[in-house]
């Protein structure tokens, strides 16, 4: 439908646009870019909280105490039997006389147990979850089997982390959400100022009979292009932010090695990008629509 | 070509601006619209290219009512009407070469179709030498024939002026006024509001006279106010 002239034409005015509109138009990358790195890093600081939340708890182990005297067989098929399990990532064996020694280790120099004649220690196991939402139902289940003597596991650690995990996961979708719709407003406000700048052109292009589509291409492109130069600063301003963090706790390795998103800087950029470009189609395309429909030639030209 | 049928158009503000309107223009046809300010003369064009939808009654350009055409198909109309107004609507930042080119580069011409048309209609409005400038530079005729030769590069068969020469001296509005009447030798249908009874009274042609109960006088080969008044 389009010819050659018509799209050198239509993006030509896109550029045109822009550059009358320099200072509006650097508004707009600007707030496009401020608060899309606002949301993404937010969000990206959700992720890493979430995903850390959810970590954290894996490192909690849980103990078996097997049954005195339960025969070596017995307890190796054991612990096959919990390996099996559905969310157990290692069950490691503890013999009673090793379980004794670490006992006593713990306990230092101050309390002697030289005097207890016999080991009181159980054998044991010690397991850790690949999947700590899945530790009340391993628990339960290891519990019931007959070998079992006792279990100890941190049942309301789990259960904090696992619930903050889940505050921060909503929390962090829906403020990335609402902050994401404001920069699709303040994108669409920037469209609409200047399609109210130009408002004498839009009003002639309808009087002289060109297709809606046609009066609506410069300002979509206009807006992607915008929403796009947003996303690249965005993306800077993350990396920025992201270095400036890893120089300030580069000390604090074990703090920081929990917080990772896992998103990869490619990732990102794409993400960025198209949630930019889709942002500033999707903005600019409401913004005229409405204008469009609003307004009527004459109207907009006076 | 175009067909008035018991057209009445209030506004949403409640102004009554036209009343149980009949009217009938052939194509090819010169047809002045007068009367007094607040009269509907504006509005009466309006409806034609459909900038306002009549309260009651149709409007038929080509066969086709324009009240019943979609908003998203009125550029298909907008492309057999051209529209001149007195307060020229250039694009100031443009120069007049572009300005004419506007008007086919939205349409989607092409550009050989650009290069061909647009000098074609600078000599037709005699602006052959000024192609390179701004309308800032331009005198009061020349914004307006830059505004003419805009509204009909597109082709339309209907030219609608509305007051096109209410901002122009008595020799610049005369000038104008042959350059329409060209463009009406040529076969375009051109309809133009006017307050200038001196020109109407020059031109002898058909003359429709509303008043503020609908269309007052409608006749041929006509003087600005009714022939009694003349004598």
């Amino acid at each position: 439908m389009l010819n050659p002239s018509s799209v050198e034409f239509l993006v030509l005015e896109a550029l045109a646009n822009i550059r009358r509109n320099r200072l509006m138009a650097f508004a707009a990358v600007l707030t496009a870019g401020v608060s899309l790195a606002v949301s993404a890093g937010f969000a990206l600081t959700a992720i890493a909280v979430h995903r850390a939340c959810e970590k954290l708890p894996q490192e909690f182990d849980m103990a078996v105490y097997v049954r005195r005297g339960t025969p070596p067989g017995k307890v190796s098929e054991l612990k096959e039997t919990i390996a099996a399990l559905p969310g157990v990532a290692s069950v490691t064996f503890i013999s009673k006389e090793r379980g004794w020694e670490e006992f006593k280790r713990s306990l230092g120099q101050e309390i002697s147990m030289d005097d207890v004649l016999y080991n009181p220690a159980l054998d044991s196991f010690k397991i850790r979850m690949a999947d700590p939402r899945m530790s009340a139902e391993v628990q339960q289940r290891i519990r019931k089997l007959p070998e079992v003597d006792d279990i100890l596991w941190r049942q309301s650690e789990v259960r904090f982390f696992m619930g903050l995990a889940r505050v921060v996961g909503i929390a962090g979708a829906v403020a990335t959400v609402v902050l994401f719709l404001g920069s699709a407003f303040i994108i669409g406000n920037t469209i609409r100022l200047g399609i109210y700048a130009r408002r004498r052109e839009v009003s002639i292009m309808r009087l002289v009979g060109a297709r809606p589509s046609f009066i609506r291409f410069p300002f979509l492109l206009e807006g992607m292009l915008l929403a796009g130069a947003g996303a690249v600063l965005a993306l800077l301003l993350i990396r920025l932010a992201g270095a400036y963090l890893e120089a300030l706790t580069g000390d604090l390795q074990s703090i920081t090695r929990f917080l990772d998103s896992g998103v990869a800087p490619w990732q990102l950029a794409v993400l960025l990008m198209s949630a930019g470009l889709g942002l500033g189609a999707l903005s600019s395309y409401l913004s005229v629509r409405r204008y469009l429909k609003e307004g009527t030639a004459e109207a907009a030209a006076q | 070509m175009i067909e008035f049928r018991g057209v009445s158009l209030v506004y949403p503000n409640g102004v009554l601006a036209l009343r149980g309107i009949n009217l009938r223009v052939e194509k090819g046809e010169f047809v002045f619209i007068v009367g007094p300010t607040g009269t509907g003369k504006s509005s009466l064009l309006k409806l034609i290219y459909r900038e306002e939808v009549p309260t009651e009654g149709t409007v038929l350009v080509d066969g086709q009512d324009v009240g019943a055409i979609p908003p998203g198909e009125v550029w298909r109309l907008r492309r057999k009407v051209g529209v001149v107004f007195q307060d020229f609507r250039l694009l100031p930042d443009r120069t007049v070469w572009e300005n004419i080119a506007f008007a086919l580069r939205v349409t989607g011409a092409s550009a050989r179709q650009i290069r061909r048309r647009v000098p074609e209609f600078l000599e037709l409005v005699g602006l052959t030498h000024r192609c390179d400038s701004f309308p800032s530079q331009l005198s009061g005729g020349e914004q307006q024939r830059t505004a003419i030769a805009r509204a009909l590069v597109t082709d339309p068969p209907i030219l609608l002026a509305d007051e096109p020469t209410g901002n122009l001296d008595p020799d610049t509005s005369w000038e104008i006024m042959q350059l329409l009447e060209r463009i009406n030798l040529r076969g375009s249908t051109v309809l133009m509001s006017t307050h200038d009874s001196e020109m109407v009274n020059r031109m002898r042609r058909r003359v429709v006279a509303l008043d503020l109960t609908g269309i007052a006088r409608d006749e041929q080969r006509a003087y600005y106010h009714a022939e009694s008044v003349q004598r």
